[in-house]
């Protein structure tokens, strides 16, 4: 029935699957090297690309909804950059530039932004976009989201100048205003004014999902997945900024992201040709990844950074010494290694930022960060008169980077002579437990890049971990009334060096993250995340 | 037989009282609420506070337990926290692909067990029933997940057969629906297979002394007739009881089958729910699975009445 060279390729395989599940991992082949080696398509090469198709997307979770507005989640937000868009956006190298605005003029007392829209953008639904659904999404914004809570406090007035001119006149100074408004979680996304008024507070409803985005939304089939479609009318930018603004062409007529929650699985697809692109791949992996000619890793960063949450509301970490035992005690190479596998997928860097963030990242005043002493911790810790308590450490085990930088973290405080009682909880859980400091004394979790110092969710003394530190809270009151970057710097140095000084937190390493695309996806450049316009999927076979 | 079935049927309302109430009171104070995952772990105390209370979430469980369970006996199991979409239609939603799973993956084991037991049975001395014994053995400890794997590799990634995951429904053609649950329909039947071919062997032996047997021989039936008509028979009423409570597992959910290859079933709805705590998709599905369970138990002891005339339900 079947001829004899599929029986022994069937045998063959057979055999050495076995092998590979039980252990071994595959070896760098030549042949993938050479596929890894070849040069990246870029945007530049827009013209070679052709119209039509499907970009079939792997992607690791159902999203909870594909309101940008409301959540924060990247299981949302990455299907939601094709549908909406901001008034303000992060491009390639994550700085603000103008999107669906023309421009903005900043009064003298930097008090008053007029913001000048672009005119003929369209919605899904065909209206134009003008000042008005400005206005209403910037009052949605301002009571859903927590980022456009923080702005509503300062503003004064929302008002619209003409068609396409809307003022924002602030009460004070309020200089990270454009980086706020720009940052992509809880975004301000602009939709159609009787949509933004009609949904108020709560998450929109898949017929309310309307922006002005290169794609609109089509269908989703929860569970399973997300369809969306080619905006024919879409405006397009004529700058090429890269990111989440600029010129942004839909190739594609439609991208489909699928649900597939086993990484394996999502690779392997990849390699068959039924999806184009997956994200979350583990970066044990990655070696195996490299073999693969139809395969092209991604590495997207900044991705997030792990860190320990000491609860600094009560004792024993209410006593900075015994915060600072714990930044001696940790070895940073041996948790990332731990961690995430393959040094290529960690950083060990003491900044709160990132360094692709080029105008907040600095790593002066971090020195402490690199300070592993375990002898030092132990002193410290008899000088704060620990006396052997009980240490609740608590983590998710719905995350593998989590759980394992936990353990290994715990066993490092164990072994200068904490007495850690690590315990691990699914998400729903573990957050709900972060808040009440009665049920921890330390939590583990990561933190995604923020845009701005005034979005850090720890600096908030009422953040769970309970900082309160006078320090912190006059340096980010300076930074609101700066736009001067020397002086900017300045506070970025000084909000380190209050970190390594107050440890409110212990941060571990840098995360980069690991996805893939597969051959037949061109023009596809590496980000913080993943996006699908000015990409195209050739119908060829990989 | 009719008026047993009512019975039975009228005995499932208890049971499905009692499963409400623990599956409510479970999940409802197990930590964790829809609100924290819709907002994440950055939410204000007011965010959540607000949002608790458009989800009826603020009220006291008791006064939530009655509004649920009045909603439920009307037949109406409500509304997914995220998606608004009724419960029911999300249930019957993911239930094709679960039945269509169950059904290919029970359709594979019976293929399988039924003639290797027998066959085993037959040639009891040979070599041939130790390598049976041990390939039941080998069908029953091989983890679902590494099978699943396994197969994948083999049938979608080299030899590209099949596909790698997902489901199409059977409206989409045969072929599609087909090859799209083979590879998961297989995996969970080798497991299927190994326990119900152990069952009827073991049962075809225990009846292979009966005084029937030594009658059938002694008339001068030919020892593949003993089997196929008086051994076989007699041995399935047990194997019937782990064939129904396989079929009851199956519709209750493969986990760890569907999350591997991207079927959208019911096992796969449990898991989102209870992540992401919609409490009353979870409440409903689970009295979903309740029922499931009772209903094939009934159909059970009806079968067994089918299979040996001796049991009468009158």
């Amino acid at each position: 029935m079947f001829s004899k060279d599929v029986v022994k390729r069937f045998c063959v395989v057979w055999v050495s699957l076995v092998f590979a599940l039980v252990g071994c991992s595959g070896q760098p082949q030549t042949q993938g090297d050479q596929q890894q080696a070849q040069p990246q398509q870029t945007a530049a090469d827009d013209q070679q690309l052709k119209q039509g198709g499907v970009i079939k997307v792997a992607v690791n979770d159902d999203p909870p909804t594909l309101d940008q507005m409301s959540t924060g989640s990247s299981s949302a937000v990455n299907i939601a950059y094709h549908i909406f868009e901001q008034l303000f956006a992060l491009d390639q190298d994550l700085t603000v530039k103008p999107m669906l605005a023309k421009g903005v003029d900043v009064s003298e007392d930097k008090k008053t932004y007029t913001i000048q829209l672009r005119e003929g953008v369209k919605f899904h639904d065909g209206t134009a976009m003008n000042a008005d659904d400005v206005i209403a999404s910037i009052k949605r914004w301002g009571s859903l989201s927590r980022f456009g809570k923080q702005v509503s406090e300062k503003v004064q007035q929302v008002s619209k100048v003409d068609d396409y001119t809307i003022q924002i006149q602030l009460k004070e100074e309020y200089a990270p205003l454009l980086n706020v408004m720009a940052g992509p979680q809880e975004a301000l996304i602009i939709v159609p004014a009787e949509i933004a008024q009609a949904a108020g507070e709560k998450p929109l409803e898949t017929n309310q999902l309307i922006g002005t985005g290169p794609y609109k939304f089509d269908r989703w089939e929860h569970g399973q997945y997300v369809s969306i479609k080619r905006f024919d009318d879409y405006a397009a930018r004529d700058e090429d900024w890269g990111g989440l603004t600029g010129k942004k062409v839909a190739y594609a007529d439609e991208i489909r992201f699928i649900v597939i929650k086993d990484a394996q699985v999502r690779v392997n697809g990849l390699r068959t040709g039924e999806y184009d692109y997956a994200v979350r791949i583990p970066k044990d992996l990655y070696e195996q990844i490299k073999t693969f000619p139809e395969v092209k890793p991604i590495v997207t960063k900044p991705d997030s950074w792990l860190m320990l949450m000491p609860d600094k509301s009560e004792p024993p970490f209410d006593d900075v010494r015994l915060r600072k035992a714990i930044n001696h005690a940790l070895d940073r190479e041996k948790i990332g290694l731990a961690t995430y596998g393959p040094p290529e997928f960690f950083q060990v860097d003491g900044s709160i930022f990132f360094p692709e963030q080029k105008d907040l990242y600095t790593t002066e005043g971090t020195e402490p960060y690199h300070e592993y002493d375990p002898e030092k911790a132990k002193q410290l810790m008899k000088e704060a008169g620990y006396d052997g308590q009980t240490i609740r450490m608590i983590a998710t085990s719905s995350y593998e980077d989590h759980y394992n930088s936990a353990q290994a973290a715990a066993e490092m405080l164990k072994g200068v002579g904490f007495n850690v009682d690590l315990q691990f909880f699914e998400w729903a859980t573990f957050v709900q437990k972060i808040k009440e400091p009665g049920n921890y004394d330390i939590w583990v979790s990561g933190f995604p890049p923020v845009y701005d110092l005034t979005l850090v969710l720890w600096v908030d003394p009422n953040y769970p971990g309970w900082w309160k530190s006078e320090r912190m809270q006059s340096l980010l009151d300076q930074w609101t009334k700066t736009i001067d970057p020397a002086e900017q710097k300045r506070l970025l140095v000084e909000v380190n060096k209050t970190v390594y000084e107050e440890f409110p937190l212990i941060k571990m390493v840098n995360e980069i993250g690991l996805e893939a695309a597969s051959a037949k996806l061109q023009g596809y450049e590496d980000w913080l995340s993943m996006r699908f316009w000015n990409v195209a999927v050739s119908s060829e076979g990989n | 037989m009719a008026q047993y079935i009512v019975r039975r049927l009228i005995a499932l309302l208890p049971v499905l009282i009692v499963v409400g109430i623990v599956v409510f009171t479970v999940i409802h104070l197990t930590p964790g609420d829809p609100a924290e995952v819709i907002l994440g772990e950055s939410a204000t105390p007011e965010q959540l506070a607000q949002l608790r209370q458009e989800l009826d979430l603020d009220k006291p469980l008791l006064v939530q337990f009655f509004t649920w369970f009045g909603r439920v006996m009307t037949g109406n199991l409500g509304e997914s926290v995220f998606s608004g979409e009724p419960v029911l239609q999300i249930i019957l939603d993911r239930l094709g692909p679960t039945v269509s799973l169950t059904f290919l993956a029970t359709m594979l084991s019976l293929l399988i067990a039924l003639p290797s037991a027998m066959l085993s049975v037959w040639k009891r001395d040979s070599l041939l029933d130790p390598a049976f014994m041990s390939g039941t053995l080998l069908g029953v400890s091989i983890p679902n997940f590494w099978l699943a794997l396994l197969l994948i590799l083999t049938f979608a990634v080299t030899l590209r057969w099949l596909p790698v995951a997902g489901y199409e429904p059977l409206s989409e053609g045969i072929w599609p629906w087909l090859s799209h649950l083979i590879l998961p329909a297989i995996v969970l039947s080798v497991q299927q297979a190994g326990i119900v071919a152990r069952m009827l062997r073991d049962g075809m032996m225990d009846v292979m002394h009966q005084d029937y047997i030594r009658t059938a021989r002694a008339k001068g039936l030919k020892e593949r007739m003993v089997l196929m008509k008086h051994a076989f028979f007699n041995a399935m009423i047990p194997t019937t009881t782990v064939v129904g409570a396989s079929i009851a597992g199956l519709l209750g959910g493969a986990v760890v089958t569907e999350t591997i290859f991207a079927i959208p079933g019911i096992g796969q709805l449990i898991v989102d729910s209870i992540a992401s705590r919609d409490y009353p998709v979870l409440q409903g599905t689970v009295l979903f699975v309740a029922l499931v369970y009772v209903l094939v138990n009934l159909i059970v002891d009806l079968v067994y009445a089918v299979l040996d005339p001796r049991i009468r339900y009158d």
